[in-house]
């Protein structure tokens, strides 16, 4: 029902995320299609924003983290040793849970990522910021207080789309968003998206969510990620992994498996 | 099913009671406020109380008796007159109070050319010597100037010779203005006879002159105020009336200078490594031991005795390295390592896990969320600690800064070791001067048992206080600046 272009789509293969010896999530295989959302859905603790980490290497941060598997785009393993993980978040942007803009003017949080890539041109840089803030819907609100107001002036859906604008700076392919929308009340999640359905004409998106609601009505494709359990030795082992993927409107019309109906219908458990 | 009432519940659990212990406990932190303000305040009282009041003065010689023939008194003379005051005025054992000492280091540097080492002097001519312009009879032009200063130890005819000469020297080429300071500095010359504190000075004012008419009937009272701007301009002196406190607090400042200077980038250098570098994942597990192995020692170095220090910087920087502390490796002529750049650099170890411990606890306190949207939008670790951790960590820093230098200015006890100088009248002028600092001066004055010194001591340690409190204003005001444009919300 959808076309997609094999070259920009990420396959997910067989992968899995370590934390030291825990294991957060595994037998994870699935693809990402270009210029569509696809949400991770799933009960905390799944691994869905581990899964969601891995892809534009953020894991590779946090002390201890391994991940196994392939996680494949434009014809490279993203894990493999050539590829450059600073290069490759400029192309995969992140947007994250709480809003976190930098201590700075409006202008100087979305011309950061501009000014790493070396630009320093001052007319450059303003088209890239007005252009950058209008994509994101908050050029009107902010356009006279570009300089005078520090980024954490802004309300807390003002300050996300301001981060969405950041990314979208640096002109990314795909944008990943780590439940955008968690910390935000019900007006400021309604203009975040809408503001994805625009996006998503040029950009590929993954979102996280524990809002089924949000799920639904934003995403092409739904991924549901669930825990498992086991005992041993008298530890409880738990690690997630994913249970389904399917386009967005089938899965919860008519998910193929019993947990994911139970979780989609609140008989969670 | 009936309920106390609210107004009973003292009676039943003991609300009075427990109002009553809370007052009490109350009081118990308030009177632990007190105590701590009245330590305070009467530790500043003593020093205030030191620090001025009224003094029995008197003069050496009377002003009255250097009037000129004519009957003007000194301020009147000419310059020729005050140099011929300067050389022939002898006290009640027929010695000049001017030596040809005093008066050739005054020729020397008012009037020659002083930047030459004084083995050069030996065979430089007047002619070479004196500055352009400046006048002297001509036939001296080829006189060594070393014939100008012989010892007065015998009055022989050759030295009232050169006391004339050198006279002749100063009153054609010195201000009337400096030769009036010399005959009133070492002619006229005050005396200290006695000197009250400050409450007993404003208490018991009768008392004092009564006191002052029975056993100085000479003397003049006045009020005076050991700290004074020529308490700051001068060098250490042998008088309290004229002891001041320049060389020391020249060379506090050059140890300051040094320690910060070294520790400032070592120990931002070290905590940016050991916050953002140290634990990563893929370095080896030996290395990530080791770091931890001397974070945990960083924090015992915090608490070392200073004393330890001093003997730490007495081996490796006065001994070991003496060729470089000494200055002879920089072409100086440095004799031995016990010099300001050895004390500095002494103190810059004892201050350096202080910053280093304050910059890792700034670090550590930037939100990990700033670093991961630095590197979403693909900045390098480089690149983010650059433009987001340390922008962010500055005011931190800049408290443990505070601290240190706090600490470093009141040490003592290692600086000893490593050779300051009770005594000194030279101001330190480049990293390898000998040097004394502010704590120990005041150490060497608040020991001494003639009078006067424990107002110059307490005049001295106003002027640390001071100063401390200024540097710490500083980097307050700077640290404020810099957390408001961070915080600017939040």
């Amino acid at each position: 029902m959808i076309e997609t272009s094999a070259q920009d789509r990420l396959e997910i293969e067989q992968m899995g995320v370590w934390y030291g010896e825990t294991c957060a999530v595994r037998n994870v295989t699935l693809p990402i299609n270009p210029r569509r959302i696809t949400a991770f859905i799933g009960p905390s603790g799944c691994g869905k924003s581990s899964v969601l980490r891995a892809i534009n290497r953020m894991n590779d941060l946090v002390p201890g983290a391994r991940v196994q598997g392939e996680i494949r785009y434009q014809g490279y393993n993203l894990y493999d040793e050539r590829v450059d993980p600073v290069e490759l978040r400029r192309r995969i942007g992140m947007v994250f849970q709480k809003p976190n803009p930098f201590p700075k003017s409006i202008f100087d949080n979305v011309a950061y990522g501009p000014r790493l890539l070396g630009i320093r041109d001052r007319k450059s840089l303003t088209a890239i910021v007005e252009h950058s803030l209008q994509q994101a819907a908050l050029w009107d609100e902010v356009r006279n207080d570009l300089h005078r107001k520090s980024g954490l002036e802004l309300s807390g859906g003002q300050q996300q789309r301001l981060c969405i604008a950041r990314a979208l700076a640096v002109e990314p392919e795909v944008i990943l968003m780590d439940e955008p929308c968690s910390a935000l009340d019900p007006i400021a999640t309604q203009s975040i998206e809408a503001l994805m359905r625009d996006l998503v004409q040029d950009y590929t998106i993954v979102i996280v969510t524990h809002n089924m609601q949000q799920a639904l009505r934003v995403s092409d494709y739904t991924a549901f990620f669930n825990i498992r359990k086991r005992e041993l030795d008298g530890v409880e082992l738990r690690w997630g992994e994913l249970v389904e993927f399917g386009p967005t409107q089938q899965l919860f019309d008519a998910p193929e498996h019993q947990e994911t109906a139970d979780y989609i219908s609140g008989r969670f458990g | 099913m009936k309920r106390p009432e609210v107004a009973n519940i003292p009676e039943q659990g003991g609300l009075a009671r427990r109002r009553r212990i809370g007052r009490v406990w109350s009081r118990v932190y308030q009177a632990c406020v007190g105590l701590a303000a009245l330590a305070l305040v009467i530790l500043l009282l003593k020093i205030v109380d030191d620090a001025f009041g009224t003094v029995a003065v008197v003069n050496v010689v009377d002003p009255a008796s250097l009037v000129s023939a004519d009957g003007r008194s000194l301020d009147q003379q000419s310059a020729t007159e005050l140099a011929g005051l300067a050389r022939d005025t002898l006290d009640e054992k027929g010695r000049p109070y001017v030596s040809t000492d005093r008066l050739f280091t005054l020729f020397l540097d008012e009037v020659a050319r002083t930047a030459l080492p004084p083995s050069a002097l030996r065979d430089l001519t007047v002619g070479q010597a004196l500055i352009e312009g400046q006048n002297f009879p001509p036939e001296w032009a080829d006189r060594s100037l070393f014939d100008l200063r012989l010892p007065d130890v015998e009055r022989s005819e050759r030295d009232a010779g050169a006391r004339a000469d050198i006279a002749t020297l100063l009153a054609d080429n010195v201000e009337q203005g400096r030769l009036l300071e010399l005959v009133y500095s070492d002619i006229v010359q005050i005396e200290l006879l006695e000197s009250w504190n400050l409450i007993d000075s404003l208490a018991r004012q009768e008392e004092i002159q009564a006191r002052a008419a029975r056993d100085f009937p000479q003397a003049t009272l006045e009020f005076r105020s050991w700290l004074n701007a020529d308490f700051l301009r001068t060098p250490g002196s042998s008088q309290a009336l004229t002891s001041g406190i320049r060389v020391a607090l020249l060379g506090t400042l050059w140890m300051l200078v040094i320690a910060i200077g070294v520790s400032l980038p070592l120990g931002l250098g070290a905590a940016i490594y050991l916050e953002e570098y140290a634990r990563d994942a893929n370095n080896h597990r030996l290395l990530r031991l080791l770091n931890g192995f001397i974070e945990t020692n960083i924090r015992n170095l915090a608490g070392v005795p200073s004393i330890i220090y001093g003997i730490l910087g007495l081996t490796v920087f006065v001994r070991a390295m003496e060729p470089l502390t000494s200055g002879r490796l920089a072409g100086m002529e440095g004799t031995d390592g016990r010099t300001v750049l050895s004390a500095g650099l002494t103190m810059a170890l004892l201050i350096l896990p202080i910053i280093i411990i304050n910059a890792q606890e700034a670090i550590r306190a930037v939100p990990q969320a700033l670093r991961e949207g630095s590197h979403a939008l693909g900045a390098t670790r480089l690149q983010t600690i650059a433009r987001q951790v340390l922008p962010v960590a500055l005011p931190g820093m800049l408290t443990g800064v505070i601290l240190s230098v706090s600490r470093a200015i009141g040490e003592t006890a290692p600086l000893v070791v490593v050779g300051a100088a009770t005594t000194i009248f030279i101001d330190p002028d480049s990293p390898f001067s000998r040097f004394t600092v502010l704590p120990i001066q005041i150490y060497r004055w608040t020991a001494d048992p003639r009078e006067g010194f424990q107002d110059v001591a307490a005049a001295t340690i106003i002027v640390l206080l001071l100063l401390l409190l200024s540097l710490n204003a500083t980097a307050i005001i700077l640290r404020n600046r810099y957390s408001a444009r961070a915080r600017r919300t939040v």
